[in-house]
């Protein structure tokens, strides 16, 4: 057993070593973080320079409204049918925004303290200063003081929501698959383009043993992928763990992906070729998803079983506040089930190429 | 016990014929010179007795091991360097060597006596894709006798080098031979053969047709054409294959 460490790690070791001096691990693995904090500050920086939105919730008949949709301070967007339904639309928001109630009784000169709503990733101190511009607006709109209560009023996402919880999930789910697509077949064509296959194969080490090193640094670069992920989506990870479990399970469907494509290309262009089909197949029905209102129920029903959509779909859950077993765990399912396939399948080549 | 024994050793590729039942032995120690045109069936042998490749018919052993069933047992036993400069470019020597090590569970003090043995330890942390063609076949040297094997497989060890760095190596076999090593050597030089072979083998189309030390196989009458012995080995192998070796080189 301790042999088949030994050489399952010299083989994991020198693939980590040797990405550090290989131009083309390196620059894919600087365009998976590049991405990665790509879909992190894209939302951030559209809102830059814009007016910020505030989801109004009008119990009665507010005058203040129509002022509020004329002001140049912020974006108003009212006509939500309750306050439940202003705060999942406000759950669905890229930037930081603010939910407001108006209540009914406003223009009699009653409630001189708001409730108001913001998400939970944004940070305190852009929610201070959200409530304070909105306050100081609206006292003006009002001609009297009027403050806002933002205390224990913290929205959460819902599984389903979309905004920044789905940008945040594509962006992951984007970057995991692409380790799979592009770095990890990459680790085994350069032994089998530089010939160093063969060395390898008349040292202790078998098949077996180099795929499961290539799959170990698959996974090492994965780790690293997702250690940057989790650093620029903290504000996001409500449920660390559970947030990491996802990942890591789509880390081993990637690295299993890239072990197939590896074992099934004998070139760069072969793999480019490939790489793109696969790309096509796990990129396309997570776009869809993004429309799923605009889909027939038996297409978003068939997409639900694509290894992407169920990524996608288990870290959004993991975002959200009350993530039970029930819900992950058919997307998890199937996360594990297409990875197992593909392990199969790649030990079914190593088999058939041993010799 | 012979470091190789190999009987009717047969390869099929797509139901073409690579190698035709081909048996013979190496004696511990002894350097076995592997000659043949290209297409001859050297590198499938080889591959077959370095437990690349499985055999259609027949069987090898190597240092008593079967090439196919105790592969595991074999591969230590068996040090192998290829046709082509398959190293990691990107390492440096010590660094390739450091990963070799690893591989066998060689301690690393080893390295540095390797590194010298074959003469790169001036150049040994640089990147090997800066290495000269010379200096990328002593790193394959340095590494195919890092956990010191019994038997080794040299396949094409001087071809394109220049002639100092060639005759480097060949003094380098014959030093290995002298230390118990057994070597399995193929080549195109005809000379290289002679002088440094034992004995050699001339495979043609699949199939030996001579096996005998370089002398006996000059002093051989070339059958009822000719009564007079071959001056070279290289005539030997003309009058066996019936190709120039200026021919298969450029093959």
């Amino acid at each position: 057993m301790s042999t088949h460490l030994r050489i399952i790690w010299a083989i994991t070791l020198k693939d980590i070593t040797d990405a550090i001096k290989n131009r083309t691990i390196l620059t894919a693995l600087l365009s998976m973080f590049f991405l990665i904090g790509m879909y992190r500050v894209l939302p951030l920086l559209e809102s830059i320079g814009e007016a910020p939105n505030i989801l109004v919730y009008d119990a009665g008949n507010s005058i203040l409204v129509a002022l509020m949709e004329n002001s140049r301070a912020f974006k108003a967007w009212t006509g939500y049918q309750s306050e439940a339904h202003m705060k999942e639309k406000l759950a669905n928001g890229q930037a930081p925004e603010l939910g407001l109630v108006i209540p009914a009784d406003f223009d009699a000169g009653n409630g001189t303290v708001l409730q108001g709503y913001v998400l939970y990733w944004v940070n305190e101190k852009d929610a201070v200063a959200l409530k304070q511009r909105v306050e100081a607006e609206i006292s003006r709109l009002a001609g009297r003081s009027i403050s806002i209560q933002l205390e224990g009023n913290t929205i959460y996402m819902q599984p389903d929501s979309s905004g920044f919880g789905l940008l945040a999930g594509l962006g992951m789910s984007f970057t995991i698959l692409m380790i799979g697509v592009s770095l990890v077949p990459n680790l085994m064509l350069d032994e089998k383009q530089g010939k160093t296959i063969d060395a390898l194969l008349v040292s202790p080490a078998g098949p077996v043993h180099v795929t499961l090193a290539k799959a170990l640094a698959g996974l090492f670069y994965a780790a690293v992928t997702i250690a940057v992920a989790l650093a620029l989506y903290n504000r996001l990870i409500t449920h660390g763990w559970l947030t990491l479990g996802v990942m890591l399970c789509g880390a081993l469907f990637a690295v299993a992906l890239g072990l197939l494509l590896g074992s099934l290309t004998e070139s760069r262009q072969q793999l480019t070729v490939l790489g793109w089909g696969v790309v096509i197949l796990l990129f396309l029905p997570m776009m869809l998803v993004m429309v799923r209102n605009l889909l027939p129920t038996w297409l978003y029903a068939i997409l639900r079983w694509t290894p992407s959509v169920a990524l996608l779909e288990a870290l959004r859950i993991s975002f959200s506040h009350q993530p039970t077993f029930a819900l992950y765990r058919l997307p998890l399912a199937l996360i594990l089930a297409w990875t197992a396939v593909l392990l199969v399948s790649v030990a079914w080549r190593v088999r058939q190429a041993d010799r | 016990m012979n470091a190789i024994e190999v009987q009717n050793l047969t390869r099929d590729f797509n139901g073409l014929r690579a190698v035709d039942g081909i048996s013979f032995e190496v004696q511990p120690g002894e350097v076995f010179g592997f000659l043949g045109p290209n297409g001859a069936g050297k590198t499938t042998t080889i591959r077959m007795l370095t437990g690349q490749l499985r055999p259609t018919a027949g069987t090898a052993r190597v240092m008593g091991c079967d090439v196919v069933t105790q592969r595991d047992a074999l591969k230590p036993q068996i040090g192998v360097v290829f046709e082509y400069q398959n190293i990691y470019e990107r390492l440096s020597a010590r660094d390739n060597l450091l990963f070799a090590a690893r591989l066998y569970g060689v301690p690393k003090a080893r390295i540095d006596a390797v590194l010298k043995q074959v003469g790169l330890d001036e150049r040994a942390n640089d990147r090997s894709k800066n290495y000269s063609n010379g200096l990328k076949q002593r790193l394959l040297i340095a590494r195919a006798l890092l956990h010191e094997p019994k038997v080794l497989f040299l396949d094409e060890p001087t071809r394109g080098l220049d002639p100092n760095v060639a005759r480097d190596i060949r003094a380098f076999v014959t030093d290995l031979a002298r230390q118990g090593v057994t070597v399995f050597l193929t080549t195109h030089y005809m000379e290289e053969a002679d002088r440094l072979s034992d004995r050699v083998a001339i495979l043609h189309k699949g199939k030996i047709v001579a096996l005998d030390t370089p002398a006996r196989l000059k002093a051989a009458r070339g059958g009822e054409q000719t009564t007079v012995a071959f001056s070279s080995l290289e005539d030997v192998f003309v009058a066996l294959t019936g190709s120039s070796l200026r021919q298969t080189f450029e093959e």
